[in-house]
Protein backbone atom coordinates (compact mmCIF):
# COMPACT_ATOMS: atom_id res chain seq x y z
CA UNK A 1 0.00 0.00 0.00
CA UNK A 2 1.11 3.34 -0.80
CA UNK A 3 0.79 6.96 0.54
CA UNK A 4 -1.54 8.16 -1.73
CA UNK A 5 -3.70 4.93 -1.25
CA UNK A 6 -3.72 5.43 2.69
CA UNK A 7 -4.36 9.07 2.49
CA UNK A 8 -7.44 7.70 -0.26
CA UNK A 9 -8.85 5.26 2.62
CA UNK A 10 -8.42 8.27 5.26
CA UNK A 11 -10.52 10.72 3.24
CA UNK A 12 -12.66 8.41 3.19
CA UNK A 13 -13.14 7.25 6.79
CA UNK A 14 -13.13 10.81 7.62
CA UNK A 15 -16.79 11.50 6.32
CA UNK A 16 -17.91 9.08 9.01
CA UNK A 17 -18.42 10.92 12.22
CA UNK A 18 -19.48 9.41 15.59
CA UNK A 19 -23.24 9.91 16.67
CA UNK A 20 -23.29 10.71 20.01
CA UNK A 21 -26.65 12.62 20.66
CA UNK A 22 -28.88 9.73 22.09
CA UNK A 23 -25.32 9.29 24.82
CA UNK A 24 -25.26 13.12 25.27
CA UNK A 25 -28.60 13.46 26.57
CA UNK A 26 -29.03 14.26 30.13
CA UNK A 27 -25.68 13.30 30.42
CA UNK A 28 -25.20 16.78 33.09
CA UNK A 29 -28.14 14.83 35.12
CA UNK A 30 -26.22 11.68 35.08
CA UNK A 31 -22.88 13.31 36.05
CA UNK A 32 -23.75 15.85 38.69
CA UNK A 33 -25.25 13.13 40.46
CA UNK A 34 -21.87 11.28 40.29
CA UNK A 35 -19.74 14.05 41.43
CA UNK A 36 -22.33 14.78 44.50
CA UNK A 37 -21.96 10.67 45.26
CA UNK A 38 -18.23 10.71 44.97
CA UNK A 39 -17.76 14.30 47.06
CA UNK A 40 -19.81 12.37 50.22
CA UNK A 41 -17.74 9.41 49.36
CA UNK A 42 -15.13 11.05 49.81
CA UNK A 43 -16.06 13.02 53.22
CA UNK A 44 -16.82 9.71 54.50
CA UNK A 45 -13.54 8.19 53.01
CA UNK A 46 -11.72 11.28 55.11
CA UNK A 47 -13.64 10.33 57.98
CA UNK A 48 -12.64 6.94 58.83
CA UNK A 49 -9.17 7.95 57.71
CA UNK A 50 -8.72 10.38 60.61
CA UNK A 51 -10.82 7.87 63.18
CA UNK A 52 -7.73 6.80 64.19
CA UNK A 53 -6.36 9.90 65.07
CA UNK A 54 -9.39 11.27 66.63
CA UNK A 55 -8.83 7.92 68.95
CA UNK A 56 -5.12 8.20 69.63
CA UNK A 57 -5.91 12.40 70.60
CA UNK A 58 -9.09 11.11 72.54
CA UNK A 59 -6.33 8.36 74.27
CA UNK A 60 -3.64 11.08 75.06
CA UNK A 61 -6.24 13.70 76.51
CA UNK A 62 -7.44 11.14 78.97
CA UNK A 63 -3.62 10.36 79.82
CA UNK A 64 -3.13 13.85 80.43
CA UNK A 65 -6.21 14.57 82.17
CA UNK A 66 -5.38 11.90 84.33
CA UNK A 67 -2.06 12.86 85.32
CA UNK A 68 -3.28 16.31 86.16
CA UNK A 69 -5.91 14.98 88.21
CA UNK A 70 -3.50 12.47 89.88
CA UNK A 71 -0.90 15.02 90.41
CA UNK A 72 -3.43 17.50 91.97
CA UNK A 73 -4.85 14.66 94.23
CA UNK A 74 -1.27 13.48 95.08
CA UNK A 75 0.52 15.27 98.72
CA UNK A 76 2.85 17.40 97.87
CA UNK A 77 6.38 16.90 96.49
CA UNK A 78 8.79 14.51 98.87
CA UNK A 79 11.83 17.27 98.75
CA UNK A 80 8.97 20.17 99.43
CA UNK A 81 7.82 18.01 102.90
CA UNK A 82 11.30 17.38 104.17
CA UNK A 83 11.87 21.27 103.80
CA UNK A 84 9.07 22.26 105.97
CA UNK A 85 9.84 19.35 108.11
CA UNK A 86 13.41 20.41 108.42
CA UNK A 87 12.14 24.19 109.25
CA UNK A 88 9.74 22.93 112.05
CA UNK A 89 12.38 21.27 113.80
CA UNK A 90 15.20 24.43 113.48
CA UNK A 91 11.76 26.13 114.89
CA UNK A 92 10.76 24.01 117.54
CA UNK B 1 -27.23 36.27 43.83
CA UNK B 2 -28.90 34.06 41.37
CA UNK B 3 -26.79 31.58 39.21
CA UNK B 4 -25.64 32.28 35.87
CA UNK B 5 -27.59 30.67 33.53
CA UNK B 6 -26.64 28.95 30.15
CA UNK B 7 -26.93 31.77 28.11
CA UNK B 8 -24.34 33.28 30.62
CA UNK B 9 -20.70 34.37 29.01
CA UNK B 10 -18.33 31.72 29.37
CA UNK B 11 -16.19 33.53 31.90
CA UNK B 12 -19.11 33.90 34.27
CA UNK B 13 -19.54 30.87 34.38
CA UNK B 14 -16.06 29.12 34.25
CA UNK B 15 -15.84 31.62 37.75
CA UNK B 16 -19.17 30.56 39.39
CA UNK B 17 -18.11 27.16 39.15
CA UNK B 18 -15.01 27.72 40.81
CA UNK B 19 -16.46 29.14 43.59
CA UNK B 20 -18.50 25.76 43.54
CA UNK B 21 -21.74 26.99 42.07
CA UNK B 22 -22.96 23.41 40.75
CA UNK B 23 -24.93 24.97 38.19
CA UNK B 24 -22.85 26.75 36.84
CA UNK B 25 -20.88 23.66 36.51
CA UNK B 26 -23.45 21.53 34.99
CA UNK B 27 -24.13 24.85 32.62
CA UNK B 28 -20.69 24.58 31.76
CA UNK B 29 -21.31 20.64 30.63
CA UNK B 30 -24.07 21.25 28.65
CA UNK B 31 -21.93 23.68 26.58
CA UNK B 32 -18.88 21.27 26.05
CA UNK B 33 -20.60 18.13 25.98
CA UNK B 34 -20.56 17.57 22.53
CA UNK B 35 -16.74 18.64 21.51
CA UNK B 36 -16.15 15.91 24.79
CA UNK B 37 -18.45 12.89 23.58
CA UNK B 38 -17.02 13.54 19.60
CA UNK B 39 -13.63 13.18 20.91
CA UNK B 40 -14.14 10.03 23.52
CA UNK B 41 -16.32 8.04 20.72
CA UNK B 42 -13.11 7.71 18.54
CA UNK B 43 -11.24 5.85 21.68
CA UNK B 44 -14.33 4.03 23.50
CA UNK B 45 -15.06 0.31 22.94
CA UNK B 46 -18.91 1.34 23.59
CA UNK B 47 -21.88 3.62 24.31
CA UNK B 48 -21.06 2.57 28.30
CA UNK B 49 -17.33 2.81 28.05
CA UNK B 50 -17.99 6.34 26.32
CA UNK B 51 -20.69 7.42 28.80
CA UNK B 52 -17.77 6.27 31.59
CA UNK B 53 -15.04 7.86 29.35
CA UNK B 54 -16.86 11.17 29.18
CA UNK B 55 -17.73 10.89 32.68
CA UNK B 56 -13.90 10.71 33.77
CA UNK B 57 -12.87 13.67 31.79
CA UNK B 58 -16.01 16.08 32.88
CA UNK B 59 -14.99 15.00 36.61
CA UNK B 60 -10.84 15.95 35.62
CA UNK B 61 -12.38 18.96 34.45
CA UNK B 62 -13.93 19.38 38.03
CA UNK B 63 -11.56 18.45 39.78
CA UNK B 64 -9.08 21.28 37.86
CA UNK B 65 -10.98 23.79 37.60
CA UNK B 66 -9.49 25.90 40.13
CA UNK B 67 -6.36 25.52 37.81
CA UNK B 68 -7.94 27.15 34.91
CA UNK B 69 -6.41 30.64 34.76
CA UNK B 70 -7.56 31.36 31.32
CA UNK B 71 -4.75 31.56 29.31
CA UNK B 72 -6.30 29.79 26.58
CA UNK B 73 -9.84 29.35 25.63
CA UNK B 74 -12.24 27.23 28.36
CA UNK B 75 -13.51 24.72 25.10
CA UNK B 76 -9.26 24.31 24.19
CA UNK B 77 -8.68 23.80 27.77
CA UNK B 78 -11.71 21.07 28.07
CA UNK B 79 -10.38 19.41 24.81
CA UNK B 80 -6.77 19.17 26.01
CA UNK B 81 -7.86 17.18 28.95
CA UNK B 82 -10.12 15.33 27.26
CA UNK B 83 -7.15 14.19 25.04
CA UNK B 84 -4.86 13.53 27.45
CA UNK B 85 -7.30 11.32 29.44
CA UNK B 86 -8.45 8.94 26.26
CA UNK B 87 -4.41 8.93 25.73
CA UNK B 88 -4.22 7.62 29.36
CA UNK B 89 -7.73 5.11 28.94
CA UNK B 90 -5.80 3.52 25.81
CA UNK B 91 -2.72 2.73 27.36
CA UNK B 92 -4.74 0.95 29.97
CA UNK B 93 -6.97 -0.60 27.54
CA UNK B 94 -5.59 -3.71 25.49
CA UNK B 95 -7.96 -3.50 22.43
CA UNK B 96 -8.08 -6.35 19.92
CA UNK B 97 -8.99 -6.44 16.13
CA UNK B 98 -12.53 -7.73 17.18
CA UNK B 99 -12.76 -4.94 19.60
CA UNK B 100 -12.83 -1.80 17.21
CA UNK B 101 -15.10 1.09 18.53
CA UNK B 102 -17.04 1.65 15.07
CA UNK B 103 -19.95 -1.68 16.73
CA UNK B 104 -21.22 0.05 19.47
CA UNK B 105 -21.13 3.72 19.36
CA UNK B 106 -22.84 5.01 16.22
CA UNK B 107 -21.05 6.56 13.47
CA UNK B 108 -23.14 9.13 11.03
CA UNK B 109 -21.96 9.46 7.74
CA UNK B 110 -22.07 12.74 5.78
CA UNK B 111 -22.37 12.42 2.43
CA UNK B 112 -25.68 11.35 1.62
CA UNK B 113 -25.35 8.98 -1.40
CA UNK B 114 -25.79 5.34 -0.47
CA UNK B 115 -22.73 4.10 -2.42
CA UNK B 116 -20.71 6.70 -0.71
CA UNK B 117 -22.28 6.05 2.38
CA UNK B 118 -21.37 2.46 2.13
CA UNK B 119 -17.84 3.19 1.01
CA UNK B 120 -17.61 5.74 3.88
CA UNK B 121 -18.59 2.67 6.49
CA UNK B 122 -16.62 0.26 4.97
CA UNK B 123 -13.27 2.19 5.24
CA UNK B 124 -13.81 3.23 8.19
CA UNK B 125 -14.41 0.22 9.48
CA UNK B 126 -11.11 -1.23 8.11
CA UNK B 127 -8.99 1.83 9.49
CA UNK B 128 -10.63 0.93 12.98
CA UNK B 129 -9.63 -2.66 12.98
CA UNK B 130 -6.22 -1.97 12.16
CA UNK B 131 -5.55 0.76 14.07
CA UNK B 132 -6.64 -1.33 17.21
CA UNK B 133 -3.91 -3.05 16.76
CA UNK B 134 -1.39 0.15 16.71
CA UNK B 135 -0.11 1.64 20.18
CA UNK B 136 -1.67 3.97 22.42
CA UNK B 137 0.20 6.91 21.08
CA UNK B 138 0.27 6.00 17.30
CA UNK B 139 -3.39 5.57 17.87
CA UNK B 140 -3.90 8.68 19.31
CA UNK B 141 -2.06 10.56 16.99
CA UNK B 142 -3.93 9.16 13.88
CA UNK B 143 -6.93 9.68 15.32
CA UNK B 144 -5.98 13.05 15.52
CA UNK B 145 -4.52 14.22 12.74
CA UNK B 146 -5.85 11.82 9.69
CA UNK B 147 -9.81 11.24 11.46
CA UNK B 148 -10.15 14.09 13.05
CA UNK B 149 -8.22 16.44 10.85
CA UNK B 150 -6.40 18.50 13.13
CA UNK B 151 -2.84 20.15 12.03
CA UNK B 152 0.55 19.06 13.75
CA UNK B 153 -0.01 22.33 15.81
CA UNK B 154 -3.19 21.28 17.28
CA UNK B 155 -2.25 18.41 18.04
CA UNK B 156 0.68 19.26 19.66
CA UNK B 157 -1.18 21.61 21.67
CA UNK B 158 -3.85 18.85 22.66
CA UNK B 159 -1.45 16.29 23.42
CA UNK B 160 1.33 18.12 24.79
CA UNK B 161 4.09 16.69 22.81
CA UNK B 162 6.81 18.94 20.81
CA UNK B 163 5.29 19.02 16.99
CA UNK B 164 8.68 17.22 15.50
CA UNK B 165 7.29 14.49 18.20
CA UNK B 166 3.76 14.92 16.62
CA UNK B 167 5.39 15.22 13.03
CA UNK B 168 7.83 11.66 13.91
CA UNK B 169 5.14 9.66 15.54
CA UNK B 170 2.36 10.36 12.84
CA UNK B 171 4.81 9.20 10.15
CA UNK B 172 5.91 6.33 12.19
CA UNK B 173 2.19 5.48 12.99
CA UNK B 174 0.97 5.54 9.42
CA UNK B 175 4.05 3.16 8.41
CA UNK B 176 3.19 0.56 10.97
CA UNK B 177 -0.76 1.34 9.49
CA UNK B 178 0.44 0.35 6.00
CA UNK B 179 1.96 -3.21 7.22
CA UNK B 180 -0.98 -3.76 9.20
CA UNK B 181 -3.27 -3.10 6.29
CA UNK B 182 -0.89 -5.25 3.86
CA UNK B 183 -0.96 -8.20 6.70
CA UNK B 184 -4.85 -7.69 6.43
CA UNK B 185 -5.24 -7.65 2.77
CA UNK B 186 -3.43 -11.01 2.58
CA UNK B 187 -5.16 -13.07 5.31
Amino acid sequence: MNDDELDQLFARARQVRPETSRAEFAFETRLMAKLRAEQRNSLGLWGWRLAPWFAAGVVTLGLFSWGAVAEFASPMPDSMADWILVQMLVVS
Amino acid sequence: MTPPGDDADEDALVRAAQRGDGDAFAALVRRHKSRVFAIAARFARGVHELEDLAQDIFIRVFQKLDGFRGDAPFEHWVSRLAVRRCYDHLRRTKFTRDEAPLEAVEFAVRDESVEREAEARSAHEVVSRAMAELPADMRLVLTLLELEDRSVREVASLTGWSEVNVKTRGSRARARLKEILEAQRDE
